[in-house]
């Protein structure tokens, strides 16, 4: 009989298969581009917004001028799911800045302050332009937290925690590698919220898609279970090494890595992918990275690593990229312009790509050729 | 002065004209407060098609306009040189960017450069020149405007390109493909499959149409998670969540009419899953 989870994947595939591009394509029914202009960009009443949507929804035509669109808008959408779940904060925060209680604001801060410095101060890396230490990775050799950080309430305390922050980037790219986990061919994980982040925490176990913890408490805990995973499962522990330098730091937030891969058979070799092309290299298992140069703008989004030295990458638009010397990254020709969600390499000439809506396809002659694999 | 006593639409009032006009800086390419006015007549009308405001509406739906884009508009359509300067250095580039979207990438240029003549107005009527500029109401920014129509003539390029194509081979059914395995004969197979089909209908038509259209844009339009909250003002992980929420709410509203209507058991509604999911032939179309 199958499980609730698995009638939910069930749902996700038979959409994929049943929601095809709407026919309707009447231009004289469609908006103008000012209407459809003003709908991305926000600019009209509920009730042509409503009205709109009902058009769009039905007509093939307008969809995909949204998806040609889409590309060019900037990503500054309002994080209406942080306002949702920072309603409590924000109710706090107008409440302290009420004229009256102002003055706790800067005794608020410099005490925020002090906790932090003396929180992280063995744990502050020395700063270098060129190289970008990792403190999660050192967070992880910080003393544990107490278990009852994992019972099912430390785990829903966590999961308030991580919905509370304000940083939308961490959500953003957290439920952007949930998005290419879900493209896979493999069940859904459980929706079950107390399971949820034990399931990405043996995920990155596994080796596969990591989710970054949004807090540093979160940090501690999800690296502290997954080192225990990794006495199970030794074949990989990846982890979202954040650089000590603000200015790498922001870097790094604001592109986004979305997947991390080990390069077998070492581990010490790994690559992150991130959006726009990024790639970025490092020889010591993650204590630090280097950006490698690519000229695709895909968001790439998934890896295979068969040696230190060769590794395969595959983004949005059939991208795929090969390195065959840990450095230079070539496009090889794929013949779809789908988006690609995994790839599995045996080596520099052999590898199968998964796309997003579940298909396969090999090649055995370095991306020369390409065939459906059942 | 009026022409039309007690028209809104056609009576606006100068104060608030001058001040709009101020708040534009249509004096910085040399504007006609006329012409100005003019504009600002077409884009209420065009707002107000079929009905007739009160003053207020107009004074505020005016108010709420990306007035230094239309007076750029407005500008550029009546041949003001610094207007056209300023716009081939602002604008052009964004018009040659979105043309660069489409899947015909040697036909970017092309798209690009019959839009930017249609800005300049090739096309002449009753002696007139008629400048695609007349069109910019100034309810969206001029580039948001500029991106959506380049972006619906790359789409109709492409869709008039399709349907001269031939199918794709990967649209074909694999059931109908010499060596694809044949299907498990099951005598409730067919019946299973027409009552998913009319459940699922049944469940997408009554979906909300920003639900429906969500799941277009990232079933049917492949779009990742980020472009649909791009287009729908929502964030990523928005998306997700009402993704998942809508594939909730489809689920239970098949297994609903599955077991209710249908007299479905638990077992027989895991095989009609099981079945859809595995009919290559599967679509819910055939029923709509």
């Amino acid at each position: 009989m199958s499980t609730s989870q698995e009638r939910d994947a069930d749902v996700d595939r038979l959409l994929r298969a049943v929601v095809k591009p709407a026919p309707r394509s009447v231009p004289g029914d469609c908006p103008d581009a000012g209407l459809l202009a003003a709908f991305v960009e926000g600019g009209l009443t509920a009730t042509e917004q409503s009205a709109l949507e009902a058009h769009i929804a039905d007509c093939g035509r307008c969809q995909e001028t949204l998806a040609v669109l889409s590309h060019d808008l900037p990503d500054e959408a309002v994080d209406d799911a942080a306002v949702e779940t920072v309603v409590p904060e924000t109710r706090w925060f107008t409440w302290v800045t009420r004229p009256r209680l102002r003055w706790l604001v800067p005794i608020s801060a410099a005490a925020t302050v002090a906790v932090v410095f003396f929180a992280t101060r063995p744990l502050i890396a020395p700063e270098s332009d060129e190289v970008v230490p990792a403190d999660v990775v050192q967070m992880a050799q910080a003393p544990p937290t107490p278990p009852a950080a994992l019972t099912s309430a430390g785990v829903d305390t966590l999961r308030e925690k991580q919905a509370a922050v304000p940083e939308k980037r961490d959500a953003d790219a957290a439920i952007r590698r949930e998005d290419a986990a879900k493209s896979l061919a493999v069940p859904a994980p459980p929706a079950a919220p107390a399971s949820e982040v034990q399931a990405d925490v043996a995920q990155a176990g596994r080796g596969g898609l990591e989710k970054a913890p949004a807090d540093p408490a979160a940090g501690r805990m999800a690296v502290r279970v997954a080192s225990e995973e990794k006495r199970t499962q030794p074949a990989a522990e990846p982890m979202r090494a954040m650089p000590a330098t603000p200015q790498a730091r922001e870097e790094l937030l604001r592109l986004e890595p979305v997947a991390t891969v080990t390069a077998a058979p070492d581990g010490m070799v790994r690559w992150r992918f991130g959006p726009g092309g990024r790639i970025w290299r490092s020889t010591d298992a993650g204590s630090t990275w280097h950006g490698q140069p690519t000229d695709v703008p895909a968001d790439l989004v998934a890896g295979s690593a068969p040696s230190p030295t060769t590794c395969w990458a595959v983004g949005t638009g059939g991208v795929v990229l090969l390195t065959v010397d840990g450095q230079r990254w070539t496009q090889l020709p794929f013949p779809l312009r789908v988006d690609l969600a995994a790839v599995q390499a045996t080596n520099d000439r052999i590898a199968t790509v998964t796309t997003r809506d579940g298909r396969r396809f090999e090649t055995l002659d370095a991306g020369l050729t390409w065939s459906p694999k059942l | 002065m009026s022409t039309h006593a007690g028209d809104p639409l056609a009576d606006l009032d100068s104060g608030l004209v001058e001040r709009l006009a101020r708040k534009a800086q249509a004096g910085r390419w040399g504007l006609d407060a006329r012409d100005f006015a003019a504009a600002l007549r077409r884009s209420a009308a065009h707002r107000f098609s079929g009905r007739q405001p009160s003053a207020a509406e107009v004074g505020q739906y005016l108010e709420s306009l990306h007035l230094e884009d239309l007076a750029l508009a407005c500008a550029c359509a009546r041949g003001s040189e610094p207007a056209w300067e300023h716009f081939v250095r602002e604008f052009r580039p964004i018009i040659l960017r979105i043309a660069s979207r489409g899947q015909q990438a040697g036909r970017a240029r092309d798209v690009a450069d019959s839009v930017y003549a249609e800005l300049y107005g090739l096309d002449e009527r009753e002696g007139a020149r008629r400048s695609l500029f007349d069109y910019f109401h100034g309810r969206s920014s001029l580039a948001g405007w500029l991106k959506a129509v380049v972006a619906q003539r790359l789409v109709d390029q492409a869709r008039a390109a399709r349907r001269f194509e031939p199918l794709p081979e990967e649209e074909a059914s694999p059931a109908g493909l010499p060596g694809a395995p044949a299907l498990e004969l099951d005598p409730d197979r067919e019946r299973f499959l027409r009552l998913v089909r009319h459940a699922m209908a049944g469940a997408l038509a009554g979906l909300d149409a920003r639900d429906r259209l969500r799941l277009s844009l990232y079933y049917a339009q492949e779009m990742t998670l980020a472009a649909v909250g791009r287009v729908l003002g929502e964030s990523e992980a928005t998306s997700s969540r009402k993704l998942e929420r809508t594939r909730g709410t489809l689920r239970a509203a098949v297994e609903r009419r599955l077991r209710d209507v249908e007299r479905l058991t638990d077992a027989q509604i895991h095989e009609c899953f099981e079945h859809a999911r595995t009919d290559p032939a599967f679509d819910v179309q055939e029923v709509r």
